[in-house]
C-alpha cells in the first residue's frame, strides 16, 4: 500500500512537469488578425500550372497524397452531391461548361468539354 | 427581349475517353438520359423538353421555358459526361469509371483511400506530370497536419486555424488561400406567430448591432471576409453595396423602439466549430443591447429537417446557417430567397421579391440584369433583412512547398486535376 | 455439448430482430432526415418526394421496418441509403480491418496484463504489485484519443519509425493496436491480479507446494488456470467489443474500420446501413459470448458436465 502511494505520487509529479513543459512552449494561435492581403487574395492566379513544360532539369514527384476529412464513397457523378466525391469526380471526369474561376464567369476553357454555346434567341417553334 | 428556349452546343473535337473511344454528341444524350431518371439530376433534365442532334459535335436543346442561364446549368458537378459506349459494353460500375478527364479511377478501399493515375492519352488536357493520385481519407485534422509535417501526404485539406501559423511559417509547408463563397449567415424565421423576430425593426437592430469584425475574429481566428450584402462577393452580377454598418448606438435604439429589451430569444444553430463560436459570439454581443439568446446546437441534418419544417409551428426564432451557391446568381436568390425555394428557411413570402427574382433570371440585357440584381441585394439585405450576413470563411488548403497547380473552387469543389509537385531542380 | 450450442445459436434470432427494432425505431425518432440531406440543395418539393420514394422512406416507421424485416430474415441487409449499395457489401469492406485492430489489441493487451498481473499477485503488496496497478489504472483512465496522439507525435512525427494512420501494410497496425490494448490491459491486469489472488491462497496450492512442486510450476500449472476464468469472461467482452469497432482509435489513426462507418451512417441518418451495422456487431458480440462459454467447458471440466445435460 506504501510503495502504491509513493509511486502514484512520482508519476502526478512526472504528469505535471509534462504538462508545464509542452504547455511552456510558444503558442501557435495567431494573437492578432492575419495579414489584410491574406484574405480575400487569390493565391491561385498562376498556380493553374502544369500547362508549360518546365525548362531545364526539373523532377516531379510521382506520387501525390491529398488527406481529406470526410470520406470518398462514389465515383458515379449522379449519385452524390458529397464534395468529396465531387472533388474526386472532378479529376476523372468533364463537364460540358464549367465557371472559370479567374473571369467568374461561364465560359468555355480549357477544362471543358463544351468549346462554345449560346442560346438561340426568340421563341422556338 | 425574351429569354431563349433554345440553345446551341459545340463540342471540342478528338476528346477522348478513357477506354480509348471519342466523345461525341450521341454520349452526350446518353448522359442526359441517364440523369433524367436519377434524383440527383432530375431537375436539371426536367427544363429540356427536346433534344437535337445536328451532327456528332453540335447539338440544341429545346427548355421548357425560357432560360438566360441554362449553360450555368450544364455546370453542375452531376451532369458530367459518360460515355454511352462503355455503358453499353461493360457493367455499370465500370462504365462509370469512364470519363475524359486527365485521371483514371485505379483502386478504392472504402474508408482508407481512392487512387488515380494519370490518363497517358488525354487530348482535352496535357499529360500531368503526377503519375499517381491518392486521396487519402483522414478525418482528424491533427492527425491529418503531422501526416504533412511527416512527408506522408503532400496536401491536407481543411486544417485547423491553429496550423494557419505553422504552415505559413515552416520552410518545408505552405497555406494556399482562397475567398469562400459560403456566406454565413443569422436568420430569422419570418412566420413564427410569437416572436419579435418577425417585427422588422427588430432585424434592423440586430443587423446595426452585430460587431461582425469581431465575430469573424472569434470564429475563423481572422480568416473570413466581412459581407456587407446576402449576396456572395466574387459572383456574377455582385454589387458591392454599403449595406447596414455597425452602429450600437441606432442598435440599441432600435431595441428599444420595438421592445426587444429585455427579451429571451431562443437561437438555434448545429454543432460545427465555427458555428458554436458564431452563436456564443452573438450571444455576448446582444447581451450588451439587454437582450438575452440561449443557444440550441443540434446535428445539421436535425438543423435542416427543423428549418425546413412549417415556419409558423416550427418554434424556431433565429438561426444560424449558410448558403454556398455553386453557379450563378439566381442560385444565389431563389432557394434560399423564393417563396418556392427548398432552403427558404426565412420562410420569405413575398411576392414583389419573388417577381424581382423571377424577372432578373429573364433579362436577356446584361446592364438591365446587373440593375435588377443590385435592386434585390438591397431590398433584401437592408429593408426586408430575412438574414444579416455574417461573413465568407478564406478556404484554406496545407500543402508541401512545391506542390503546385491546385485550384481551391469558392463552391467547395476543389480541382486537383493538373496538381504537382517540384522535388528538385 | 452440441445441442447447448445449437440451443445457444437459435437465442440469437429473438435478439437480433429485437435489436433491429430497437435500433431502427430510435433512427427514427432522432431528428433529421436523410432525404433533405441528401437531395440537392435546388431540389423541389416534388424532388425531394421522389428520392424519399426512391430510397423507400415513404410510409410509416413501422411500414418501413415491416418492409426492411422482410428482407432481413432472408439475410438480406437492404441497401445503404447514402451510399447506394449493399449494407452487407459496405460491412465486409471494412469488417477485415476492424477484426486486425480486434485481434491486435487483444494480442497487446495479453502480452501486457498476464504476466503483470500474475507478477502482481504473486508479489502481493511489493512494489511490483503497486507499479503493476499505477499502470493498469492509467491504462484505463488515460483517454485513447489522447494516448493515440502522443504516440503518433513520439513515434511518427519525431522519430519516424511508424505510419501516423492509414492501413498500408504491418507496421501500421502497431500503433493502433498498441494504443487501444494498454486501454485493455488495464482492466485485464486487475481481474488478472485478483483471480490470481483468489487461487493462490487456496489449500490444494500449499499442498503442491509441500509436496516439492517449483512455485513456478505451482503458478503455471495449477494457479493459473483455475485462475482463468473470469480472466476469459472479460477478455470476451473485451474482444466482443472490439468487433464493434473502436470510433475513436479509428478516427484518430484514419483505421478503416466498422467503427467509423456505423458512427458516419448514424450521424447521416442512413437507417439500413446503421441498423445493419449494429446488427452484424450484435451478431459477433453474442457468438463471441458463446465462444467465452464454450471455452469455459474447456478449463472447467464441471462445467462441461453441465452443457453436456
Amino acid at each position: 500500500m506504501k510503495h502504491t502511494k509513493i509511486i502514484a505520487l512520482l508519476l502526478c509529479i512526472v504528469m505535471a512537469a509534462a504538462m508545464l513543459f509542452g504547455c511552456a512552449g510558444e503558442s501557435n494561435t495567431p494573437a492578432t488578425t492575419p495579414n489584410e492581403g491574406q484574405q480575400g487574395t487569390t493565391t491561385n492566379e498562376g498556380q493553374q500550372g502544369g500547362t508549360e513544360q518546365p525548362t531545364g532539369e526539373v523532377k516531379y514527384k510521382e506520387e501525390i497524397v491529398i488527406a481529406m476529412a470526410d470520406e470518398f464513397t462514389t465515383i458515379d457523378p449522379m449519385e452524390t452531391t458529397a464534395e468529396t466525391n465531387q472533388i474526386v469526380q472532378d479529376c476523372t471526369h468533364d463537364l460540358l461548361t464549367d465557371t472559370n474561376l479567374t473571369t467568374m464567369q461561364n465560359e468555355g476553357s480549357s477544362l471543358t468539354i463544351g468549346k462554345c454555346w449560346r442560346p438561340i434567341i426568340g421563341v422556338s417553334s | 427581349m425574351l429569354a431563349p428556349d433554345h440553345w446551341r452546343f459545340v463540342l471540342k473535337d478528338n476528346v477522348t475517353f478513357h477506354d480509348g473511344t471519342i466523345l461525341n454528341v450521341d454520349d452526350v444524350e446518353f448522359t442526359f438520359q441517364r440523369a433524367a431518371e436519377k434524383s440527383t439530376t432530375s431537375n436539371y433534365m426536367a427544363k429540356i423538353t427536346e433534344f437535337i442532334k445536328v451532327d456528332d459535335l453540335t447539338f440544341e436543346v429545346k427548355l421548357l421555358a425560357g432560360d438566360v442561364d441554362f449553360n450555368y446549368t450544364m455546370a453542375a458537378n452531376s451532369l458530367a459526361i459518360l460515355s454511352k459506349e462503355a455503358f453499353e459494353t461493360m457493367p455499370e460500375e465500370e462504365a462509370i469509371k469512364i470519363g475524359t478527364g486527365p485521371w483514371m479511377f485505379e483502386e478504392f478501399v472504402s474508408g482508407d483511400y481512392v487512387s488515380l493515375v494519370r490518363f497517358e492519352g488525354s487530348t482535352l488536357y496535357p499529360v500531368p506530370n503526377t503519375k499517381r493520385l491518392v486521396f487519402r481519407m483522414i478525418p482528424e485534422a491533427s492527425a491529418r497536419m503531422i501526416a504533412l509535417e511527416n512527408g506522408e501526404v503532400d496536401v491536407i485539406m481543411t486544417p485547423n486555424s491553429t496550423d494557419y501559423a505553422r504552415l505559413t511559417e515552416s520552410d518545408d509547408l505552405q497555406l494556399i488561400t482562397e475567398t469562400g463563397r459560403t456566406q454565413n449567415f443569422i436568420g430569422f424565421n419570418l412566420l413564427n406567430p410569437d416572436c419579435v423576430v418577425t417585427d422588422p425593426i427588430f432585424r434592423q437592430a440586430v443587423a446595426y448591432g452585430v460587431d461582425k469584425e469581431e465575430m469573424v475574429i472569434a470564429a475563423w481566428d481572422g480568416y473570413a471576409q466581412v459581407s456587407t450584402s446576402m449576396m456572395c462577393r466574387d459572383m456574377g452580377y455582385y454589387a458591392d453595396i454599403e449595406g447596414i454598418p455597425y452602429d450600437p448606438e441606432k442598435a440599441q435604439q432600435l431595441f428599444d423602439q420595438c421592445g426587444a429589451t429585455g427579451q429571451t430569444i431562443h437561437l438555434v444553430t448545429s454543432d460545427a466549430a465555427h458555428r458554436v463560436k458564431m452563436a456564443e459570439n452573438f450571444q455576448a454581443q446582444m447581451q450588451k443591447y439587454g437582450i438575452t439568446i440561449t443557444v440550441e446546437f443540434m446535428q445539421n441534418s436535425a438543423l435542416t429537417e427543423l428549418n425546413t419544417s412549417d415556419g409558423t409551428t416550427s418554434g424556431v426564432e433565429m438561426y444560424i446557417a449558410s448558403w454556398t451557391p455553386g453557379k450563378n446568381a439566381d442560385y444565389m436568390f431563389r432557394n434560399p430567397m423564393h417563396s418556392t425555394g427548398g432552403r427558404n428557411y426565412s420562410h420569405l413570402m413575398d411576392p414583389e421579391i419573388d417577381a424581382m427574382i423571377d424577372a432578373a433570371v429573364a433579362e436577356t440585357d446584361t446592364t438591365k440584369r446587373a440593375e435588377m440584381y443590385r435592386e434585390l441585394q438591397e431590398r433584401i439585405t437592408c429593408e426586408i433583412i430575412p438574414w444579416v450576413p455574417i461573413a465568407q470563411p478564406t478556404l484554406t488548403l496545407g500543402a508541401a512547398k512545391g506542390v503546385t497547380g491546385v485550384l481551391l473552387h469558392p463552391g467547395l469543389v476543389h480541382q486537383f486535376k493538373m496538381i504537382q509537385r517540384v522535388i528538385e531542380d | 455439448m452440441l445441442r447447448y450450442i445449437i440451443k445457444r445459436i437459435l437465442m440469437m434470432i429473438p435478439v437480433l430482430l429485437g435489436v433491429s427494432f430497437v435500433v431502427y425505431y430510435l433512427m427514427d425518432l432522432a431528428p433529421g432526415d436523410i432525404v433533405a440531406q441528401m437531395a440537392p440543395q435546388d431540389a423541389t418539393p416534388e424532388q425531394i418526394e421522389m428520392l424519399r420514394e426512391e430510397l423507400g422512406m415513404n410510409g410509416s416507421v413501422f411500414e418501413r421496418y415491416f418492409r426492411y424485416l422482410g428482407n432481413l430474415v432472408k439475410g438480406d441487409l437492404g441497401m445503404s441509403l447514402s451510399q447506394k449499395r449493399p449494407v452487407m457489401e459496405l460491412f465486409l469492406e471494412r469488417f477485415p480491418a476492424t477484426v486486425e485492430l480486434a485481434f491486435g489489441s487483444i494480442f497487446v493487451a495479453l502480452l501486457i496484463s498476464i504476466p503483470l498481473g500474475i507478477a502482481a499477485a504473486t508479489h502481493h503488496r511489493t512494489w511490483l504489485d503497486g507499479t503493476s496497478m499505477v499502470t493498469a489504472m492509467i491504462g484505463v483512465s488515460m483517454p485513447s484519443f489522447w494516448l493515440g496522439l502522443l504516440l503518433i507525435m513520439l513515434f511518427a512525427l519525431k522519430l519516424g519509425w511508424l505510419p501516423s494512420g492509414g492501413r498500408e501494410g504491418f507496421v501500421a497496425l502497431i500503433l493502433p493496436a498498441l494504443t487501444l490494448g494498454a486501454n485493455q490491459a488495464g482492466n485485464l491486469t486487475r481481474i488478472t491480479r485478483s483471480s490470481m489472488l483468489d487461487v493462490i491462497r487456496q489449500d490444494y496450492l500449499r499442498t503442491a507446494r509441500a509436496k516439492g512442486v517449483s512455485e513456478k510450476q505451482v503458478i503455471r500449472k495449477h494457479a493459473l488456470k483455475n485462475a482463468l476464468i473470469p480472466i476469459i469472461t472479460v477478455f470476451g467482452s473485451t474482444l466482443g467489443n472490439a468487433f464493434g469497432g473502436a470510433i475513436m482509435i479509428e478516427t484518430v489513426f484514419s483505421w478503416p474500420g466498422v467503427g467509423r462507418l456505423t458512427v458516419r451512417a448514424i450521424n447521416d441518418r442512413d437507417m439500413t446501413l446503421a441498423t445493419g451495422c449494429i446488427i452484424m456487431f450484435t451478431m459477433f458480440m453474442t457468438l463471441t459470448i458463446l465462444l467465452v462459454d464454450i471455452a469455459y467447458a474447456f478449463v472447467d471440466p464441471r462445467i462441461k458436465a453441465r452443457y453436456s445435460k
